[in-house]
């Protein structure tokens, strides 16, 4: 006797159910200029953002751990997005890969995100995956012109799919490669030019790379043109010792460094008022100590803004 | 200028299996060689994958040791490196590479430990469907057609070794193994979740039986057949209450559907 599957006991059907129902439970909250700062969700947290409801903009989550639809994190990722705004901050589409993003990575990003209809959807300048292999890293694009059409095309391909426009952010490197031809923020601004995507500026990246690779903080924020910023993260780094050289490890670790601060009142000097986000992944602080660092981040945007003639009149 | 692909190509082997920065066009950059430049990512990436591994097999990590792990989780990096950018796909095949780990031999439980700490995840992110009730349950007319699918979270797992207990002890308990004899016997286990906890629940071979025919056929009958077949003297009516308590059990368009044969 064959068998044949039960039309009313298949699993997919109650997927659709579940869908249909999340969907229906929850409303879309929008990330814009003059919302507080937001903060990443990490796992250790949320049971005590659920309960607490701290005072924050809105909550960054990556996109990767809530790939499984109706698992246990996408579960509280769900439940916040009645109190908060949500954007969605991609780390493992490889948006620099030769050899194009993975069409089921897209495929499960494009799940996520028509179900929980993030304010922002973001990811990297960066490439992880080659060879059929990927490294859980974000590694550095050549600034050549070959690597801005790949990197174009990639983001064309992804945008087209999510059918929205998403940030892409500036990486932190630890090295750079001969025969660039274009600097870091002209090769990402040319990229945000063509595609129509917009910029996220991770200023602890800059700081990093600035310092490991020699090049002058401020000025690459000056060189990006205005208005392409869509959002700016915030976050510490780590101090390690390789021989007698010094380099700054973007691990996320540590409260947000006074260089960084300077460097956000500056961005904010230049572009406005942005969106603005503070990371923290690793030795991870209780959770009021993070909301803490969101409301200096506060502080430091009125602070900047204020001295602008457009923020006066307005 | 080397080509993009051929570029990426050459630094990914060079990342994941230790080669040299030589014949990579990295710029010389005073004060780190272009050897060490290349090194921090290649220890970035050992360091989140060892990591990874640990998280998502903490009770292994705990019965092989720190350095031991960390051996283990190196040496299966290199063999199975990751092929998606989605890193909660990755460490499936752990267990099974721990079987073949010749040191390990006198711990044959372990890679059964790793099986169970793997479902245990795959628990944890799988979704939970609204469940059958009592009521829908006794609202069946026909008993003997009915359809009881499982929730997608609900993991079976079978061991010749009582890994089940093992693993609740060590949760429960922490590092208290001293005491823990491990000694073989045929074991099987229920792995599910209950909003953020996941449970191990010891069943008899017919509950596996019954358990395992429903996540394929949801088909009742055909499931308790095979679950009496492996045992003619299983509890069915305890299992179905204890499947229901749990919500382990999902509400068709119906309730407790009817098969379409």
């Amino acid at each position: 006797m064959g068998f044949r599957k039960s039309r009313r006991g298949d699993p997919a059907a109650f997927y659709l159910r579940l869908i249909v129902y999340i969907k229906g439970m929850s409303t879309r909250a929008s990330i814009s200029t003059g919302i507080k700062t937001g903060i990443g969700l990490r796992a250790a947290h949320t049971a005590e953002i659920a309960a607490t409801r701290p005072d924050v903009g809105f909550l960054e989550a990556h996109s990767e751990n809530y790939f499984r639809i109706g698992g246990a994190p996408f579960e509280h990722l769900m439940a916040l997005r009645t109190s908060y705004p949500l954007s969605l901050h991609g780390v493992g589409l490889s948006l620099g890969s030769a050899a194009g993003v993975s069409a089921a990575h897209l495929d499960k990003l494009k799940a996520l995100v028509d179900i929980v209809e993030p304010a922002l959807v973001s990811e990297h300048v960066a490439w992880s995956m080659a060879d059929g292999k990927s490294l859980p890293d974000l590694l550095p694009l050549p600034m050549t012109g070959e690597a801005l059409d790949v990197l174009c095309g990639n983001i064309a391909s992804v945008q087209d799919r999510l059918a929205r426009r998403i940030l892409i952010e500036n990486p932190s490197s630890y090295l750079s490669f001969t025969g660039q031809e274009l600097s870091e923020p002209a090769f990402i601004a040319e990229a945000a030019k063509r595609t129509g995507c917009g910029i996220l500026l991770d200023l602890n990246n800059i700081h990093v790379s600035a310092h490991n690779l020699n090049f002058n903080a401020p000025a690459y924020i000056d060189a990006l043109p205005a208005g392409i910023v869509g959002e700016i993260h915030l976050a510490g780094y780590q101090v390690n010792r390789i021989g007698d050289a010094e380099i700054f490890i973007d691990a996320h670790n540590h409260p947000v460094y006074d260089d960084v601060w300077a460097l956000y009142q500056h961005a904010l000097r230049r572009f406005g008022d942005v969106p603005t986000l503070v990371e923290w992944d690793a030795e991870l602080p209780a959770l009021a100590r993070l909301v803490a660092e969101a409301k200096t981040a506060d502080g430091k945007r009125a602070e900047a803004l204020r001295g602008r003639p457009h923020d006066q009149a307005a | 200028m080397t080509r993009l692909r051929d570029l990426q190509d050459k630094m990914m082997e060079k990342i994941q299996k230790g080669g040299a920065a030589e014949g990579l066009p990295i710029k010389k950059q005073q004060p780190l060689d272009t050897e060490q430049r290349l090194n921090i990512y290649k220890n970035n990436t050992k360091m989140i994958l060892r990591d990874l591994i640990n998280q998502v097999f903490p009770v292994t990590a705990l019965l092989l040791g720190e350095k031991f792990m960390a051996f283990a989780a190196d040496e299966f990096v290199g063999m199975a490196p990751p092929d998606s950018g989605d890193m909660n796909e990755y460490g499936a095949q752990f267990p099974e590479f721990l079987e073949h780990l010749p040191n390990l031999n006198q711990f044959a439980y372990v890679p059964d430990v790793a099986r169970l700490e793997w479902l245990a995840q795959e628990a944890y992110l799988s979704p939970r469907l609204p469940p059958l009730t009592q009521a829908d349950l006794a609202a069946v007319k026909d008993p003997v057609n009915m359809v009881l699918p499982v929730q997608p979270h609900l993991q079976l797992l079978r061991s010749g070794w009582p890994v089940d207990r093992l693993w609740t002890r060590v949760t429960a308990e922490g590092e208290k193994l001293k005491d823990f004899e491990m000694k073989p016997a045929e074991t099987y286990a229920a792995i599910f979740r209950t909003g953020d906890s996941i449970r191990v629940w010891s069943i008899t071979e017919g509950g596996y039986r019954f358990i395992e025919h429903l996540k394929s056929d949801p088909r009742f009958a055909f499931a308790a057949e095979s679950g009496y077949r492996a045992e003619p003297s299983l509890a069915l009516d305890k299992l179905l209450a204890t499947l229901l308590q749990q919500e382990l059990l999902v509400k068709t368009a119906t309730g407790a559907g009817e098969s379409s044969r």
